[in-house]
């Protein structure tokens, strides 16, 4: 296990904060194989870049990811 | 009045020795003899009888006094098992063996982000937000159970909901 430094762990903590808002919305939405589709994608783009090491990178990855779960309540919101 | 409770419904929870007058435990014992002992003593249920000057309003009130069942421990640790057992990335062969001493991470092979995906639904299915800051003391199954126990103020043996007929609201002409 490498020894997390203090920035990686603030932006690991981060990232778990932005999973768990996108779980949240997702859990609003009704249409349940839109919702698997989604948490299934949201899986995979978290796993794939889950040991990104420089921090530059891992916070454009939670920049786009916040762009994505802001669109993602835009649309549903214009959806109801 | 008695057809009235009857029309709409009205069972409430089970009072316990009642005595009624002999004409109307008389009534009473026609309908259901196993109900009524001979001195008017009835058990387990009854159909608390209300005035006959009653409201329609406390009809409806009457019909809505059966309140769900209040929560107990072990209504809250089957639901938060039927939640773990739901989870799609638990493998079939540890899905019957969540205890409360499972560890999400140790035991199940989850990571932090399947823990996230747990509480989650466990948010969802109690119907509250759990606090960012808690997720970090929920690793275990009996963690959960007792914060749960804790947030919703739920005790061991709960005590029965009061009907209102004992409100002194509806009670205000007596026999």
């Amino acid at each position: 296990m490498k020894q997390l430094s203090l920035k990686h762990f603030l932006v690991r903590s981060q990232a778990i904060t932005l999973y768990r808002d996108i779980m949240r919305t997702l859990m609003k939405i009704d249409d349940q194989d839109y919702r698997k589709e989604m948490r299934d994608w949201t899986r995979y783009e978290f796993n794939r870049y889950k040991n990104l090491t420089d921090l530059g990178e891992i916070r454009t990855q939670i920049a786009l990811g916040r762009r994505h779960l802001n669109e993602l309540k835009l649309s549903m919101k214009m959806a109801s | 009045m008695l057809k009235t409770i009857f029309r709409n419904g009205c069972r409430l929870r089970p009072t316990f020795n009642i005595c009624l007058s002999t004409s109307l435990s008389n009534r009473l014992h026609t309908l259901s003899p196993s109900n009524t002992y001979q001195n008017g003593q009835v058990w387990p249920h009854v159909f608390v009888l209300r005035r006959t000057s009653i409201l329609d309003r406390h009809i409806k009130d009457a019909g809505q006094m059966r309140t769900p069942p209040p929560l107990t421990p072990r209504d809250i640790e089957s639901r938060v098992l039927r939640i773990c057992n739901e989870y799609d990335k638990i493998q079939e062969a540890q899905k019957n063996k969540i205890a409360l001493e499972t560890h999400f991470m140790n035991d199940l092979g989850l990571d932090s982000l399947d823990h996230v995906e747990i509480i989650v639904a466990l948010e969802n299915e109690f119907g509250f937000e759990i606090p960012d800051a808690d997720y970090d003391k929920l690793y275990t199954v009996k963690a959960v159970v007792d914060y749960l126990k804790n947030r919703m103020h739920v005790v061991e043996r709960p005590k029965p909901v009061v009907s209102s007929a004992s409100d002194p609201r509806y009670d205000e002409h007596h026999h």
